[in-house]
């Protein structure tokens, strides 16, 4: 005890002569002038710790100091120096409409509009050619795209409806811009690799779950095609009969063509790499409005499971292609809280691909293709998808009320869209080129009817001043004008007008060629006319509600206003119109602080 | 004016700093009586510990490097418990006699009881319950080191010949093959260790096994810890158990890397994602893991308070957090 207790005195003096030497430095630091405190600045504006407010890059002539200021009669706190007074930033965002942040600790910057305005890159254009800057577009990563529909393969939205549905609008836009991905794609987009060519490449399940998985493999004499059958457990905890993936970030879309009984499923299965944690995807034959949904059964966060509706099972030969990173992001954002930040983007490289599995009764082609992309074939899909659901009006219906100006214009489920239609006829113009097929004009031209009807009598026009045709993307009554909209809609309807006549096409389609050319006459003399009215001479008008609703103006955001001066260009080409050529000019000015002069 | 206010300053802190250093003599000397702790002979309750180990959780190092070496220097009685056939479920007349047995050997008490056994209640037979421990591992991850064990053995009993030696055949090749030694079945083990001798414990993927084992796990196990925070778990029983397991911590972190991890199997070929979707799939893991989950939270609900809210061994709180006041004697 007692050499302990010695012991323990020497640490002890030990320590506190380290702490003396500490508190010495602290001691001395505290004597130093405290120089972060600008009230203290305001409290001596003359001399005192003033020299510690310099303005380190410029010198000596800062002497900033704080200030009682008021914006329209608002008190505030200012700065002033010898030469100017600063405003908060915040007060100026606000004020002018403007965005600004930190490049770094140093520096900061302002941009008055915070979305990039891009001018098309194209010279010419023709109803052939990539759809605007559509193969930028990304219809599948969007946060209210619920998931790509197993069952049709085309996205449904969320966006004003809890429960997806079918929006005409982005599948047109989905069909658009695989048209265009794959005019923009390389060679190196174009490889395939096959899998299941052996027999032992087709996995059984292990017994563990007491479920025998049988393949059979047989040969059509006549066509040489391989077939394997498929018989095992169908419950989802069975991993059935599977085929491993290769795992090559970029072969992320999968397709093979089966014929299921009514007990099949699939699943694949990946691996998010960064977290570790496995994801099953099971394409099971349900009716469900969910479309993808979590399944109860869970391991933790190791393992997720998910279910895509496959709808009521059909026992036909069906193609089914699958991209791995859209469809497990989908699922993985249902279990969000569904907030713009919960969306889930899968990359390439984000995840492992481990495999295929099937169960249930099904027959199979025996080989499975890996690809890094399907554009061809999702584009199709929605033409093919377009044609189909076409109702007896020609039009595209959307199955969701939609209002706006505070419920001051509502558009109950059921209405038509121009923007719809029009992109439709870009959509379907685009598929007849492709395939050669006259059904998609046939479809494109039937499509049409509704430009020609007023929005009172259930179409898409209202005549803004009675004889300026507009074609509305929300037919209101009154009126609502949307330029953006109309300006989709000019593009379907040039798009089909475009197509060279011909005799060798049915007679409704050579006519309805010439009837698109007159509507999109008609549309462009109201674009020329009522254009300037949109134009605020510091950005634009979303559209011209306030003349019908006798309400206040309602501004384009920056975006909106970007996308304006892209299609606007866009149609400048289309025409040369040497109006909408200056107009898109100007309007790009004012994104970048340009204002008209007052008078 | 400066340096006058300066050296007052230095004065003060200097002055506070002693006094504070008196305060910490104080604290250190209290905390030294605190630390005496009488042990008797004679039989009390709490006296007996059992241990039902289960296997592949890392039973053998805690055993070994806290039980056996511990005893000696606190006073205890180490006993393993010897399951015939390795079953780990006893007859009820097994059950009686085993407990009036243990019970009343007196001689060997205190005492830590450790035996590949199922729960076994003593309260059904009259008898005060003795003090439970365990530890669990991750399902999947047990059965894995199980299964390479059987082939490959282990550095605990090098020259063993185990009963699979000489089987090279990967966990992916017998779930694929749909083997014994993989079967989902193998994984229920930890819910039956907990749930304990009805019959229905040993149904593999019985909820209600399930449900009993977690009910067991609150009302009758003192602590139950993980293989993968076996020092966490340690330190707890530390202070929780002082009788046994006085000065644990200080011993196990004493230990070498070869002693304060015993046995390790000597090989492990790592599953295929596919094969671990389709053990992570069956009710047997599911459950298995629901329960393993249970405890881990339960265990880390238990060492946030004892560690102050933080979650870190060094803010372990060594002091009681309650003292007596108020007192008012008759005699």
């Amino acid at each position: 005890m007692v050499n302990s207790g010695r012991r323990q005195t020497i640490y002890l003096l030990g320590a506190i002569a380290v702490l003396f030497v500490l508190n010495l430095y602290f001691v001395n630091k505290t004597q130093e002038p405290i120089a972060d405190d600008p009230l203290q600045a305001y409290n001596q504006p003359k001399g005192g710790n003033g020299e510690n407010f310099v303005d380190k890059k410029h010198g000596q002539h800062g002497h900033l100091r704080q200030i009682r200021c008021s914006a329209d009669g608002k008190p505030l706190t200012c700065m002033k120096d010898d030469e100017d007074v600063y405003f908060p930033f915040s007060l100026i965002k606000k004020r002018f409409d403007v965005s600004g942040h930190d490049i770094d600790e140093n520096n900061f910057e302002w941009t008055t509009s915070y979305a990039r305005v891009k001018i098309p890159e194209f010279k010419t254009y023709t109803y052939a050619s990539e759809f605007g800057h559509f193969a930028s577009y990304s219809v599948e990563t969007r946060d209210r795209v619920r998931c790509i529909n197993p069952a049709t393969g085309i996205p449904m939205s969320t966006q004003w409806d809890s429960t997806p549905y079918y929006y005409p609008i982005q599948i047109a836009q989905f069909g658009l811009q695989h048209y265009s991905r794959m005019l923009a794609a390389n060679e190196s987009t174009l490889r395939l690799v096959e899998l299941g060519k052996e027999h032992r490449d087709w996995q059984g399940s292990a017994s563990t779950v007491h479920e025998s998985s049988v393949r059979t493999y047989f040969k059509d004499d006549e066509t040489g095609v391989e077939y394997v059958n498929v018989s095992a457990g169908a419950q989802l905890t069975n991993a059935g009969v599977y085929v491993y993936l290769k795992n090559e970030p970029d072969l992320h879309v999968v397709h093979f063509r089966w014929r299921p009984a009514e007990n099949a499923s699939f699943t694949f299965l990946v691996k998010v790499l960064e977290t570790g944690s496995l994801i099953l995807l099971n394409y099971v034959q349900v009716e469900d409005t969910r479309c993808v949904w979590a399944d109860k059964v869970a391991a933790g966060k190791d393992q997720i499971s998910f279910t895509y509706a496959l709808g009521d099972s059909s026992n036909e030969w069906t193609n089914v292609t699958r991209d791995l990173l859209v469809d497990a992001a989908r699922a993985m954002t249902t279990l969000g809280a569904g907030k713009k930040t919960d969306n889930v983007i899968y990359h390439p490289g984000d995840l492992k691909y481990v495999s295929v599995g099937f169960r249930g009764e099904a027959t199979l082609l025996q080989r499975i293709y890996q690809k890094p992309q399907a554009h061809r074939e999702l584009f199709l899909t929605a033409a093919d998808w377009a044609v189909q659901i076409q109702d007896s009006k020609g039009g595209w219906s959307i199955p969701v009320e939609r209002s706006i100006a505070e419920r001051k214009l509502v558009l109950p489920p059921g209405w038509y869209s121009a923007m719809a239609q029009g992109h439709m006829l870009s959509l379907l113009t685009r598929a007849w080129t492709v395939t050669k097929n006259e059904i998609y004009l046939q479809s494109a031209v039937k499509g049409m009817e509704l430009f020609q009807k007023l929005a009172n009598d259930g179409g898409v026009r209202n005549d803004f001043l009675e004889n300026m045709h507009w074609y509305e993307e929300y037919p209101t009554t009154p009126g609502s004008f949307v330029l953006n909209g109309f300006l989709y809609s000019l593009i379907g309807l040039y798009d089909l007008s475009n197509v060279e006549t011909s005799k060798e096409f049915n007679k409704t389609v050579d006519e309805g060629i010439n009837v698109a050319n007159q509507l999109f006459i008609n549309g462009t003399r109201s674009l020329l006319t009522l254009l300037p009215l949109f134009d605020t001479g510091s950005g634009s008008l979303y559209d011209l509600r306030h003349v019908g609703l006798g309400s206040a103006p309602n501004l384009a955001r920056w975006d909106y206003h970007a996308v304006h001066v892209y299609l606007i260009e866009w149609l400048h080409i289309i025409t040369g119109e040497q109006l909408l050529a200056d107009t898109a000019q100007r309007w790009a000015a004012y994104a970048r602080g340009n204002r008209a002069k007052h008078n | 004016m400066i340096s006058i206010s300066r050296n007052g300053l230095l004065l003060s802190n200097l002055f506070l700093f002693l006094l504070f250093v008196l305060y910490f003599n104080h604290q250190i000397s209290n905390l030294q009586q605190e630390r005496q702790i009488s042990y008797q002979k004679t039989p009390t309750y709490g006296s007996i510990i059992i241990y039902n180990r289960v296997p592949k959780t890392g039973s053998t190092t805690f055993t070994n490097a806290v039980a056996y070496d511990l005893g000696k220097q606190n006073g205890f009685t180490t006993v393993h418990l010897n399951m015939t056939k390795n079953k780990p479920v006893m007859s009820l007349p097994d059950q009686e006699y085993f407990i009036r047995n243990v019970s009343s050997w007196t001689d060997m008490q205190p005492m830590f009881l450790h035996g590949h056994v199922s729960f076994i209640d003593f309260t059904k037979f009259g008898y005060p319950q003795p003090i439970y421990i365990n530890l669990l591992r991750e399902p999947l991850d047990r059965l894995l080191s199980h299964y390479y064990f059987l082939r490959f053995g282990d550095n605990f009993r090098v020259g063993l010949k185990r009963s699979r030696a000489g089987n090279n055949e990967t966990f992916d090749q017998c779930v694929q093959r749909g083997g014994h030694d993989c079967d989902v079945k193998q994984l229920w083990i930890q819910i039956p260790y907990f749930c304990g001798h009805h019959t229905f414990c040993s149904e593999v993927g019985n909820r209600e096994a399930l449900e009993t084992a977690k009910r067991h796990l609150i009302e009758h196990y003192l602590l139950v810890g993980t293989s993968d925070r076996m020092r966490d778990f340690i330190a707890i029983l530390d202070l929780s158990l002082p009788k046994f397991f006085r000065g644990a911590l200080e011993h196990f972190d004493s230990l070498d890397e070869t002693r304060s991890h015993l046995r390790s199997t000597k090989k492990k070929i790592e599953p295929s994602d596919q094969t671990i979707s389709i053990i992570k799939m069956s009710g047997a893991y599911q459950l298995e893991r629901e329960f393993y989950d249970f405890a881990r939270n339960h265990f880390d609900a238990i060492f946030m308070k004892a560690t102050n809210g933080t979650g870190k061994l060094t803010n372990l709180l060594r002091k009681s957090q309650f003292h007596y006041e108020k007192i008012k004697t008759f005699h």
